[in-house]
């Protein structure tokens, strides 16, 4: 058994910069349409279980809400154009493994396989203590977590 | 007749058998449903001023099982494997795959502590179920108890609770 309770997140790294003033991270796998429902089930006329899935092409789509925005994903914004592939791109968590204590995990995605898909959610609000926005990230190589 | 009614849930085994599975405890919550892409399991063909409908029709149907976990257990997904028999690493099988499509599932078990005593075991049919969603959720917002992960499959087979 090797669970591992997550305490939080450390940092978002673009391009060996670090990003530290994160409040969400939301990891999916999604298909290339962004649908989270990766596989079908195939039926034919008479069979009631089915045939057999349709897995569809997927990529990772992650979610990263700062407080207030940030300018290590300007580069890679083409407001008028096509944007930048990420050089490198991970996250880092704080995690809880027993029975080794704190420690941390390590995301990475594979090189240039990283683009921003939107940046989006900016809300600046009075009385409110946090002005979240939200970039979103699409790898289409692998994204893997690895321990420290 | 006997009614079950469950505690809580105790964990998820995915691998190729009871051995050789990896397994999640730290589950907040898991459920299972029986659904169908044409809608409702049964459509009944009632005519109007029928006492009674004549027949209903049969839809597809499969399972949609949907685990809660706080945290991750990168082992279960991403270094397990869910098939017998492909030892080569570079053959080895896996319930997720990030370059090609993920494999069916040989040993999918969830166990549940009933009220009284006692656990059931709910073990869904073999090499029938596939990973069909992985969302990670994590925040440092205050106040936030749990950072759940879930973890959804279709199982296209039986349902089996001892």
């Amino acid at each position: 058994m090797t669970d591992r309770k997550y305490l939080g997140i450390q940092k978002v790294t673009v391009n060996s910069v670090d990003e530290a003033n994160v409040l969400d991270v939301d990891i999916r796998l999604v298909t290339l349409k962004y649908a989270e429902d990766l596989v079908e089930v195939k039926f034919t006329p008479n069979t009631i279980y089915g045939v057999g899935f349709k897995p569809h092409p997927k990529c990772w789509l992650i979610k990263i809400v700062h407080d207030g925005q940030s300018d290590v994903w300007d580069s890679y914004i083409g407001d008028n154009s096509k944007g930048a592939m990420i050089p490198n791109f991970s996250v880092t968590f704080d995690i809880v493994k027993d029975p080794a204590g704190k420690v941390i995990e390590v995301w990475n995605a594979e090189g240039n396989k990283c683009f921003v898909a939107n940046r989006d959610d900016l809300k600046v609000e009075i009385e409110q203590e946090r002005t979240p926005g939200a970039i979103f990230v699409v790898c289409i190589g692998t994204f893997t977590p690895g321990y420290e | 007749m006997v009614d079950t009614k469950y505690k809580d849930i105790q964990s998820l085994r995915i691998g190729y058998d009871v051995t050789n599975s990896e397994e999640i405890a730290t589950i907040i919550s898991h459920s299972d449903k029986l659904v169908s892409p044409d809608g409702d399991l049964v459509k009944p063909f009632a005519a109007i001023n029928d006492k009674s409908a004549p027949d209903v029709t049969h839809h597809h149907r499969y399972y949609l099982v949907e685990t809660v976990m706080d945290g991750f257990n990168r082992e279960a997904f991403f270094d397990e494997q869910v098939q017998a028999g492909a030892e080569e690493p570079e053959l080895s099988t896996r319930a997720l795959r990030q370059d090609a499509d993920n494999d069916l599932i040989e040993y999918l078990v969830a166990k549940m502590s009933k009220i009284i005593t006692g656990t059931a075991t709910v073990t869904y049919e073999s090499a029938k179920a596939m990973l069909s969603g992985l969302h990670i959720s994590v925040s440092n917002r205050e106040g936030r108890k749990y950072q759940p992960t879930t973890i959804r499959h279709k199982v296209r087979g039986t349902r089996v609770e001892e």
